[in-house]
């Protein structure tokens, strides 16, 4: 396994950092992964197939590997490809990042050091996700586990949150929840990948936030999946479906994700428009959904 | 330290000395609470069930998280934390839980009576807890009225061991307490169970299938 010569005998650590288009906000990325306190053993860039001068700015940029892909596979296809070429490198934890995710420098530090001091030993640590402003994103909300009031108070008693599912924006996935649990889904193309994924894991395994590490999703607003009407609630349609028919979630919280579904859906039809379209989005989404699903 | 009196709620116990309070007194029960805060010399009292044995750590770590009322973690006899002693968390605000797990706390709706710091002052600006009316739930009861002017929070630094389990609440009690609506729906019926489920047949059928 590839080591950085500052980490000695440490956990080794691969961030992953997906990209399309955007080859200023990954500059910046990339930045912020160069200063940290405690740097990662190696940074793999996915690009997915970018035509925006990507290729030519990572060319120039000494320190990470590039993995083009020969067309966009969306979010979720970039980090199936990166989550399993570093696993197959043998890492230890595999860090998933967004490409407008900025960590802040003691991030991953202080992530390794959540996950040494976590009660149980933890499949899947995860930073609190800021926006611009220092609030925390609605679209990275911390998804915790409050019901479990006893392993809950433990974590918090390490300064630990338990949680039961996390973002692709800055969260470590060991690599024994991959032996475990498998991959992500590459084929949601985008949004809710990340949500399946690590509450697949997290419904038998531990996981924590570690609330002093920190990433500021740099989004131009401070949007969540609802919010953000770019033609894209499609796949949050059909994606929410392919996962509440998964086995991500137990029975009662399937009733619960299902009602937020609902909820979700009658929102955006309200608000949209052009009523007409969002109609025609939402019964595409819900006829996909509906179909077959990645297994 | 910090003047403390301590307040221990049935029998007196070894583990109930007062361990480091100022002064100490013993109540039967939750009802005459605020009659001891009346008595007590001191700005804080610390509330202390007869069955908790609190360790040296224990009332130092409260008085240092002392912002607003402070509660330790009550473990059973294998060191796990007694979740039914545990109260509810304030789970709907998800910064406020952030912001305290980095100081190692954790915000509370209500809780038991295991092992609670409070200031005199607030004792004494509430309605005491009325266990006549809410039997085994009239300290989460109180609680709640509590922490809704005063926010309470879990310390999970400061310990105490249980000596044995908590009664099993009536569904007399239970069908009080949930007249209050002080519980939320999933609460009220995990209550409802567990005052209904006595041999825990309905729990582990539940759980068997992928309900929690």
């Amino acid at each position: 396994v590839q080591r950085h010569p500052a980490n000695g005998n440490a956990p080794t650590v691969c961030a992953v950092v997906v990209t399309y288009n955007r080859r200023d906000l990954l500059e910046r990325c990339l930045d912020c992964l160069d200063s940290q306190t405690r740097p990662p053993d190696l940074i793999l860039v996915i690009d997915n197939a970018s035509t925006d001068g990507t290729a030519e700015a990572l060319a120039g940029r000494e320190g990470c590997e590039v993995l083009t892909l020969d067309e966009n596979l969306g979010g979720a296809g970039g980090f199936e490809q990166g989550l399993t070429a570093a696993y197959e490198r043998g890492f230890d934890w595999i860090w998933l990042l967004d490409d407008d995710t900025f960590a802040e420098t003691p991030c991953l530090e202080r992530l390794l050091a959540g996950a040494a001091r976590a009660p149980r030993s933890p499949s899947i640590v995860s930073s609190i996700v800021r926006w611009r402003d220092g609030s925390l994103h609605p679209m990275n909300r911390p998804w915790l586990r409050p019901n479990l009031r006893a392993e809950f108070a433990q974590g918090v008693a390490a300064g630990l949150l338990l949680m039961r599912a996390a973002t692709f924006v800055s969260t470590m996935i060991h690599r024994r929840a991959v032996e475990r649990y498998g991959k992500p889904h590459g084929e949601y193309f985008i949004w809710i990948d990340d949500i399946e994924y690590t509450a697949r894991i997290l419904r038998r395994e531990p996981g924590y936030i570690v609330p002093d590490s920190v990433a500021v999703h740099w989004t131009e607003r401070a949007y969540d999946t609802l919010a953000d009407t770019r033609g894209r609630f499609y796949y949050k349609v059909r994606n929410q479906l392919w996962t509440l028919r998964g086995s991500s979630f137990t029975v009662s919280e399937r009733v619960r994700y299902g009602t937020t579904l609902a909820r979700g859906v009658r929102t955006y039809l309200r608000e949209s428009d052009g009523r007409g379209e969002a109609a025609r989005v939402v019964v595409r989404g819900l006829r996909d959904g509906l179909g077959k699903a990645p297994r | 330290m910090t003047e403390v009196t301590s307040i221990v709620i049935g029998s007196a116990s070894a583990g109930s000395d007062a361990m480091g309070a100022a002064d100490g007194m013993s109540i039967p029960s939750v009802g005459g609470l605020r009659d001891a805060a009346e008595r007590a010399a001191s700005e804080l009292v610390w509330i202390l069930d007869a069955a908790a044995m609190p360790n040296d750590e224990t009332l130092p770590a409260l008085v240092a998280a002392h912002g607003g009322p402070v509660a330790s973690l009550p473990l059973g006899p294998d060191g796990q934390p007694f979740e039914c002693l545990l109260g509810r968390f304030t789970d709907d605000d998800p910064p406020a839980l952030v912001h305290a797990a980095l100081h190692r706390r954790i915000p509370l709706r209500h809780t038991s009576v295991v092992s609670l710091l409070i200031s005199r002052a607030t004792v004494l600006a509430n309605d005491p807890p009325d266990p006549a009316l809410y039997g085994t739930y009239a300290g989460s009861e109180w609680t709640a009225r509590v922490f809704a002017g005063d926010r309470g929070e879990l310390v999970p630094e400061s310990v105490v061991k249980v000596s044995r389990r908590p009664p099993v609440p009536s569904l007399a009690d239970f069908a009080r307490m949930s007249r209050t609506r002080i519980w939320g729906r999933g609460e009220t019926l995990r209550e409802l169970h567990r005052s209904v489920d006595r041999a825990g047949v309905l729990g582990r059928f539940a759980a068997a299938r992928g309900f929690d």
